[in-house]
């Protein structure tokens, strides 16, 4: 069962994304800020992360720099409301392969798991 | 300390872009309840401080404010507003729950409510910032209750210490269906807001 981590600053994000993630027979772990996710990374070892930008302490482009670091390979979606061109522009340019603007369409959120599994 | 004042020309420019802002971080929200949301009574106005109040509705009861700061060549505050009850309806929208459900907010449903301000937020920053060219970042929104004067003081304080007068850019935000009703309440920084004007005239 591909494990999925999922981070976001929001608990109401995280439990969305928990429940639309584990009805669709995947597990899921969960960090709250970058700093968490770039450890869970390392403790979890996920299939997959779906990462928010804007989070307090680090936010998600630093994550994402630091698990890339960890993990050159990490399959890694943008989960952001900040769908600004320069955001994305960056978030690509740093290793992100996907990324998904709030507030998602369930199907979207699925689709870009699924892609980063292949 | 300095003044605000917009020409007609100035003050045609930041509505047109305002506008499309208000109007985007309400297909926001409708993204997140699932429902329409229509905007009523959009302005722009200049104000002195001791106007402010008197320019929002005439409420001194307890409000829940979801408050952010937009970051980048252009910084303002952002405040969406909320009756309680309305508050608590809004979070059974986002859980899919029947109204009536939520009657206290618990660290669910304020993480919810505050997803609402980092959602419209975002849109509104970001409609912006792609009209003017440039980056604007949400801040991580926080969430507080208390009297309109109250929390308008909280977010106003380092304006408050540099100009004598405040841009407001206040929309009312109303669910078709009647069941949740806000205020959304954009404060620009002054000294920024010559700049960002000048931008989008140029790119008009």
């Amino acid at each position: 069962m591909p494990k999925i981590l999922v981070v976001d600053d929001a608990q109401f994000m995280r439990m969305k994304c928990r429940t639309l993630l584990k009805q669709a027979g995947y597990d899921v772990v969960e960090a709250g800020d970058g700093e968490q996710a770039v450890e869970m990374y390392k403790t979890e070892s996920p299939d997959a992360v779906l990462l928010d930008v804007t989070m307090p302490k680090m936010d998600g482009l630093q994550a994402l720099e630091e698990i890339i670091k960890i993990d050159p390979e990490a399959r890694v979606a943008m989960l952001t409301a900040t769908g600004q061109q320069a955001v994305v522009k960056e978030a690509i340019a740093a290793g992100a392969r996907d990324f998904v603007v709030k507030p998602f369409d369930d199907a979207r959120v699925l689709q870009a798991v699924e892609n980063l599994l292949e | 300390m300095s003044q605000i004042s917009l020409d007609p020309v100035d003050q045609k420019i930041l509505e047109r872009a305002v506008h499309l802002g208000l109007q985007h971080a309400a297909e926001g929200l409708s993204g997140m309840i699932g429902r329409p949301v229509r905007l009523e009574a959009s302005r722009i106005l200049v104000l002195p401080f001791a106007g402010v109040r008197s320019a929002l509705p005439p409420n001194e009861d307890v409000m829940l404010g979801v408050s952010l700061t937009l970051n980048g060549e252009w910084s303002a505050q952002v405040m969406l507003l909320f009756e309680p009850h309305m508050a608590n309806d809004l979070v059974d929208l986002l859980l899919g729950q029947t109204l009536g459900t939520t009657t206290t907010l618990d660290d669910l449903a304020r993480s919810a409510l505050a997803e609402v301000g980092n959602v419209m937020g975002a849109f509104f920053a970001g409609t912006i910032a792609d009209l003017a060219g440039t980056l604007f970042v949400p801040s991580t929104p926080e969430l507080s209750e208390g009297s309109i004067t109250t929390l308008l003081e909280n977010r106003l304080a380092d304006i408050a210490s540099r100009f004598d007068s405040v841009l407001l850019i206040e929309t009312r935000i109303a669910e078709d269906q009647g069941g949740v009703r806000g205020y959304f309440i954009v404060l620009p920084d002054p000294m920024e807001l010559q700049r960002l004007i000048a931008v989008l005239r140029s790119r008009e």
